[in-house]
């Protein structure tokens, strides 16, 4: 049920929730939103739910104390002497919250690099962030009140973001705001954001996932230089409309509820250096990083030398937050060179130059990519030695011809997604979203998403048969 | 009603999904009876999408019921029997009184030609075997096509998921003159080989049984000896899977691929038709596809075909006479 694009959530879950939540009276409507969040996540991961639980539960009483010091205490001692004792009493409380936040992250992260990312709890990586960011906000005073049990359990454990984020600030917009907007106009607008999300999802990302499927098949040894690339570019694409199309359609979900629409993707592949791609893409990840460890650790306003230890530093947590396997570390450090070298030298010239520097993003990014989608290092040295044969990498058996069959089947779901890619086709769509011909195409694709979802849904073998 | 002009596509959204779920609720003790149905996971529109995906469309159910009630008015038959059934029962039955004839002929023929009662053994033989021949399978073939390395000696009539109930009907040949698509059918018409392959199976575990998948081989096998009456007919063993794949799924296991292999094993003659298994140099000690051999555990990886096609090798025929 965990799956926005699956039948229990697309017709059971959706509706009645959707249903029961518009027929409660606005003030509880918090509270509805709390226990379908329950109900939703239970269904997918009833043992971790406590743990869930557990977890929020005590982040309320630790922001509670890291309150107190700061309110209560101040406002009766006035001596600077008391202040500091209160500062070291505040610190302990958030150093306490941040333990348990991270450490909850760090442990089960080890566990899954030994034991498989299986036994990761359901939006771990996610909810923690969502904890750490509201403790330090809470110590900072970016949040200025504590709110109520309810209202944080709701942030936390809303189920439109519980499984992958986007990991939203709770001082984010409009999100704490009292008298929510509500009306049929914003249900319409999130649906069509929720469809736009769901198509290119379902008919896109999975499409495009079948073509990495076959490549792995084949072994990478025998794949041709150009199917390696067709492979990259793909998996590029496919990773993108996965996660930008899941971000669509949680987004959708939190503006029919009321909530603002969190943006998590801003046309990353339209970029003209590698920094302003990752400035575009996961944002809410990115801000994360630059918010809680970049400017902590002095950002660039310390030196080159210090500048360049905390990208470091951003990268490799960067890294090692998406997979403890020793590609992941790579991946993180490959980006990191990329954006030091940028950051210290190319970067004005790529952005004084944006087609040269667009061909940099669209060539680099797909090669970063295959470093983040191959966790077996041998296998990652093979495809790479297949995308750059004059470094070594003599294929076996290769058939110089498969371009030509992948190129047939895939063609249309690659012209398609590059289309999809463009950011002013995205806007167009938005623009005219209330023209007909828009609504006509976004009933199409619901119907299409759904199609497609129920006729794989039935072959035990998900995308392929033999 | 001033919310359906604010909210066009949610509206349409309502009233077409209610439509498909009358539709898939009409639906659901007739045509698509067959269906897998729990109430969490299938809304009764998904049945309407998963018969659409079968190429069974809601209009077929207008006659579907006007079948029933006729064939039930003509037979004196209870409502509710499988209609697809009869009537494929009824046209092999017509397809198999038209064979015997031929059959007498050909084997009438043979006899006076070569003498039939001979059988053959297997001996090593080079590439050129391939020359004059011609394979049909599912996706595994088409591996064999693609990374054999026998593609320019050999004719390949393969398709990914194709099945032996559509082996011979599949637009998956090409006449050699205008380039057109022709089923495989009408390709053996066209052109004779020396030897036909066959590995055909594996998506066929899900449906049916042992049984029927044997009498839809045989025929298969039949209509083939028909079409090339000079050929050798080799029906290859299927495939197996590996040991993990072999112990988690309940369909595409070894023990499945194994009880439909030793049935395949008995239309051997060793005179005209030959069994051969290349599980012989594919599979491990415990008879499971070797893991380094595979990636998806079910597929050989591209550089694997080689021995697949060195054990082809292994096992020519020569008759006498040729």
């Amino acid at each position: 049920m965990v799956v926005f694009s699956g039948m229990e959530f697309l017709f059971r879950f959706l509706p009645i929730f959707l249903a029961v939540y518009y027929i409660t009276p606005q003030k509880y409507r918090n509270t509805a939103l709390l226990f379908g969040s329950i109900v939703f996540y239970a269904v997918g991961e009833p043992y971790f739910m406590l743990l869930l639980l557990a977890s929020v539960y005590l982040n309320y009483i630790l922001a509670k104390k890291i309150c107190f010091y700061e309110t209560e205490h101040r406002v009766k001692n006035k001596k600077k002497l008391k202040k500091k004792i209160i500062r070291k009493k505040k610190n302990k409380w958030l150093i306490a919250a941040l333990l348990l936040d991270v450490g909850l992250l760090v442990v089960f992260k080890i566990l899954g690099t030994f034991f498989g990312n299986e036994i990761l709890p359901l939006g771990l990586s996610f909810y923690t962030f969502k904890m750490i960011s509201f403790q330090v906000d809470i110590f900072r005073r970016d949040i200025k009140k504590l709110p109520t049990f309810e209202r944080m359990a709701v942030y936390f454990m809303m189920f439109p973001q519980i499984i992958s984020g986007p990991i939203m600030r709770y001082e984010e917009d409009d999100f704490t705001q009292e008298k929510k907007k509500y009306s049929w106009e914003r249900l319409e607008e999130g649906l069509q954001y929720f469809i736009l999300g769901l198509g290119t999802k379902v008919l896109l990302a999975d499409r495009l996932a079948i073509l990495g499927k076959d490549i792995h098949t084949i072994g990478y040894e025998s794949i041709s230089t150009p199917l390696a690339w067709l492979g990259a570019a793909a998996y590029s694409m496919q990773l993108y409309f996965d996660f930008w199309g899941y971000s669509l359609m949680t987004s959708g979900l939190c503006v029919m509820l009321g909530f603002p629409f969190i943006k998590n993707f801003d046309h990353p592949y339209s970029s003209c250096s590698i920094s302003e791609f990752w400035r575009r893409w996961h944002m809410t990840l990115g801000s994360f990083f630059r918010d809680y460890v970049y400017i902590p650790l002095g950002g660039s306003r310390e030196g080159r030398g210090r500048t360049v230890r905390n990208l470091l530093i951003v990268w490799l947590l960067t890294g090692l937050w998406h997979g403890g396997s020793l590609n992941f570390l790579v991946w993180g450090l490959v980006l990191f060179g990329l954006i030091v070298i940028e950051k210290l030298w190319i970067g004005k010239w790529l952005q004084k130059y944006p087609l040269i520097g667009r061909c940099y993003v669209l060539i680099l990014v797909p090669i970063t990519w295959t470093l983040f989608a191959i966790t077996d290092i041998n296998q990652l040295a093979l495809y790479l030695g297949r995308l750059f044969p004059f470094i070594g990498g003599k294929g076996i058996a290769v058939n110089p011809h498969d371009i030509v069959k992948y190129l047939g089947m895939y063609g249309p779901y690659l012209a398609a997604g590059v289309i999809w890619c463009v950011p002013a086709v995205y806007r167009f769509v938005e623009k005219h979203r209330k023209h007909p011909a828009i609504i006509a195409a976004l009933v199409g694709i619901f119907w299409l998403s759904v199609y497609c979802t129920v006729s794989m849904g039935n072959n035990p073998f998900t995308y392929l048969k033999f | 009603m001033k919310w359906v002009k604010k909210c066009p596509v949610l509206f349409i959204l309502v009233i077409s999904g209610t439509l498909f779920t009358m539709v898939g609720i009409a639906g659901k003790n007739s045509i698509y009876k067959d269906y897998e149905y729990n109430f969490t996971g299938t809304p009764f529109l998904a049945l309407m999408m998963e018969g659409i995906s079968k190429g069974e469309y809601p209009w077929d159910y207008l006659s579907y019921g006007a079948a029933i009630e006729t064939v039930s008015e003509t037979l004196n038959l209870p409502m509710g029997n499988e209609e697809d059934e009869d009537t494929a029962d009824g046209k092999t039955e017509l397809f198999e009184e038209e064979i015997p004839e031929d059959d007498v002929q050909e084997s009438t023929d043979s006899n006076e030609e070569v003498s039939v009662d001979k059988s053959y053994d297997f001996i090593a033989v080079g590439e050129e075997y391939f020359d004059d021949a011609v394979f049909i399978g599912d996706s595994r073939t088409v591996g064999l096509f693609e990374y054999g390395g026998i593609e320019n000696r050999s004719d390949f009539f393969a398709k990914t998921s194709l099945t032996i109930y559509d082996a011979l009907t599949a637009l998956i040949a090409k006449d050699e003159e205008t380039g057109e698509k022709i089923t495989v059918e009408e390709a053996l018409q066209k052109k004779q080989y020396g030897k036909v392959y066959l590995m055909l199976g594996i998506n066929e575990l899900g449906t049916g049984t042992t049984e029927t998948f044997m009498e839809e081989y045989k025929k298969v096998v039949k209509r083939l000896e028909e079409l090339q009456p000079d050929a050798i007919i080799y029906v290859e063993g299927i495939m197996r899977v590996t040991g993990t794949k072999n112990e988690s799924d309940p369909i595409f296991n070894n023990t499945n691929i194994n009880e439909r292999n030793e049935e395949i094993e008995k239309l051997a003659d060793n005179k005209k038709i030959f069994y051969i298994d290349v599980n012989e140099v594919v599979c491990d000690g415990q008879g499971n596809l070797n893991d380094e051999y595979t990636t998806d555990e079910i597929h050989l990886k591209a550089q694997y075909y080689q021995r697949w096609k060195e054990f082809l090798l292994t096992k020519g025929i020569e008759r006498d006479g040729e």
